[in-house]
């Protein structure tokens, strides 16, 4: 049909940009009027929103279930300590160049992993973590299982300087990896990953390369992860084998993504806030605070599968980052009738 | 067109498909028929790429497609329906016929909503453009099914059981919409159990039993051979 209007913005999707956009520039000028503490904190934020970002990625639009993406936090650890330590290069620019070192170790190490379906695919990238983890731990150069420290890479930075370009590296990691993930599923390819997240029998079988675009997934995935990875360990100044390798890492990004809603944009963000929320108000319980937060993981993922988000986007239509493509008929009296089109399609979404 | 030369398919032991052959003619439409197991779907599946046969070759337009991954084949004119339903649930009716045109049609996304739109238009979803896949009724998904496969711009369309659980009034309008795509000059081959809907669009017919060809001929023929009769109607069983 001629004329056929495709359109994806809501009202209130405009509205939150607007305030979001407002929000960001704030923030981006926080250096110049927040502490030390709370720029940490905003920055933890910012990146831990970007981790689960980026399991959320892999596992609720890619469909892969994987338990050790903690493996690529520590590639773009050990890459940062490697490349600033040992090869000069300034820690600032060592952090994304970690994003590009995890990409090209995720390249072979997928084939490692996508021989495995399933439940043996989440096994086995756990393995793959466990035994980057001991590789580490058994090189004396890199200071094998205790680790080394970064401080001195980093004491010819003014401290005020140190702490603002961190800062300002985790907020656009938090917004850059979230604005990019939006971007890509709004283009064709986006399509196609989140068909493949509802269906991959139907999506090859409608002409998608599913295995590519799951490898491209993966390693966009690595990349992000390995980017961050770097940037924690540049604010921790201090690596570990255990540490950078460490599970809890994909434990809390499988947290933050499932009590905030798997396969959407808007539930690493969400999910991320509960989690700040709950370790705020439990922060004199001691070890209740895990019991508790195991307790809203179990609720939650009882009573709303999908999530916080998902439930939320369900039940209102709510879409702040709006990819629906939302068809309007060519003609005007079809396009004045159209608002009639979008209720029905409220009604019964 | 389509060429399925001594084609077996075994899983283990099981002979899913056991040397079948048929050819398929440029517009024509072919019916498959035979009961529950007998290999109907696992055909589709070889023609489709989601399984390559233990023996055997497919040619499609001249050339052999063994070595094409399920998404070439359709980018290669392929088309498929299956028979469960498996629609893009948390993408609207207008999406899912999108990814069948950007990704089997091969078209720009923009390029793609006209005829996306046209497609919807033909199935009778329309109405429906903008609801969450997920919320469709069983008629409405089947449609979808076919509205996706349409908009990959097939020339060769496998329906699978595309009629099955439907009301009479509901398969009356579905074969309206099938005849009026093999009109257009879609070859069709189609499983069905439904036989009376059948017999209004195929040309010539197969009959299937324990991964075996029975026979193959006209609808007609076909259907009024005893040993037909006994294995799929259960006519004619010594009891």
């Amino acid at each position: 049909m001629k004329g056929t209007v495709v359109e994806r913005a809501t009202p209130l999707s405009r509205g939150f940009w607007l305030v979001a956009t407002l929000l960001i520039l704030v923030l981006a000028a926080a250096p110049w009027w927040l502490g030390r503490g709370e720029l940490r904190l905003i920055a933890e934020f910012a990146y831990l929103i970007a981790l689960a970002q980026m399991w959320n990625l892999l596992a609720g639009y890619g469909g892969m279930i994987s338990i050790g993406q903690h493996a690529y936090v520590g590639i773009g650890a050990y890459a940062l300590l490697i490349l600033s330590l040992h090869a000069g290069v300034h820690p600032f620019l060592a952090v994304p160049v970690a994003g590009l070192v995890a990409a090209v170790m995720a390249a072979p190490l997928s084939r490692l992993v996508f021989v495995l379906k399933g439940p043996y695919f989440a096994i086995g990238t756990w393995v793959v973590a466990d035994v980057l983890r001991l590789v580490m731990a058994n090189v004396p150069a890199l200071g094998g299982g205790s680790g080394e420290s970064l401080t001195s890479v980093i004491v010819g930075v003014p401290a005020w300087e140190r702490e603002a370009v961190i800062y300002w590296m985790a907020l656009a990691a938090g917004v850059g990896l979230t604005m990019g993930m939006y971007l890509f599923l709004t283009f064709r390819h986006g399509l196609a990953l989140t068909a493949i997240r509802d269906s991959e029998a139907a999506s090859a079988s409608l002409g998608v390369e599913v295995d590519r675009v799951k490898l491209l997934v993966y390693v966009a995935s690595a990349a992000g992860l390995g980017l961050v990875g770097a940037l924690i360990y540049l604010i921790k100044l201090r690596i570990s084998p255990d540490a950078a390798f460490s599970i809890e890492w994909t434990v809390l990004m499988i947290f933050i993504v499932t009590i905030g809603g798997i396969g959407t944009i808007e539930g690493p963000i969400v999910g991320t806030a509960v989690y700040f929320l709950l370790r705020y108000l439990l922060a004199d319980f001691g070890t209740w605070y895990l019991v508790v937060l195991g307790a809203v993981a179990v609720v939650v993922m009882l009573k709303a599968p999908k999530g916080i988000w998902g439930w939320v986007a369900h039940r209102y239509d709510l879409h702040l980052f709006p990819t629906r493509r939302r068809m309007r008929l060519g003609t005007k009296a079809e396009a004045a009738a159209a608002p009639a089109l979008d209720t029905v399609a409220n009604g019964a979404g | 067109m389509l060429a399925f030369q001594a084609v077996s398919k075994s899983f283990g032991s099981l002979m899913a498909v056991d040397d079948v052959s048929f050819q398929l003619a440029e517009g024509e439409a072919l019916g498959i028929i035979g009961p529950n197991g007998a290999g109907k779907t696992t055909v589709f599946n070889l023609i489709a790429g989601s399984m390559k046969p233990t023996r055997g070759t497919i040619r499609f337009e001249g050339r052999d497609i063994g070595g094409d991954s399920p998404a070439a084949r359709c980018r290669g004119g392929i088309g498929r329906t299956h028979q469960i339903p498996h629609p893009f649930s948390g993408m609207t009716v207008f999406e899912n016929t999108v990814v069948g045109a950007v990704f089997g049609g091969g078209q720009g996304e923009r390029n793609s909503y006209g005829l996306c739109a046209e497609i919807l238009r033909r199935v009778g979803l329309s109405d429906k453009a903008n609801v969450v896949a997920g919320s469709l009724t069983l008629l409405d998904r089947k449609r979808l099914e076919l509205a996706r496969a349409l908009a990959t711009q097939p020339k060769l369309l496998l329906l699978d059981e595309i009629a099955g659980g439907l009301t009479d009034a509901e398969v009356r309008q579905l074969v309206d919409i099938i005849n009026a795509i093999r009109a257009s000059g879609v070859s069709i081959i189609w499983i069905e159990h439904i036989v009376h809907a059948l017999m209004s669009v195929i040309d010539r017919l197969l009959a299937m039993d324990s991964g075996r060809e029975l026979c193959q001929g006209p609808p007609a023929e076909v259907m009024a051979r005893p040993d037909v009769q006994q294995v799929y109607l259960g006519i004619g069983t010594a009891a």
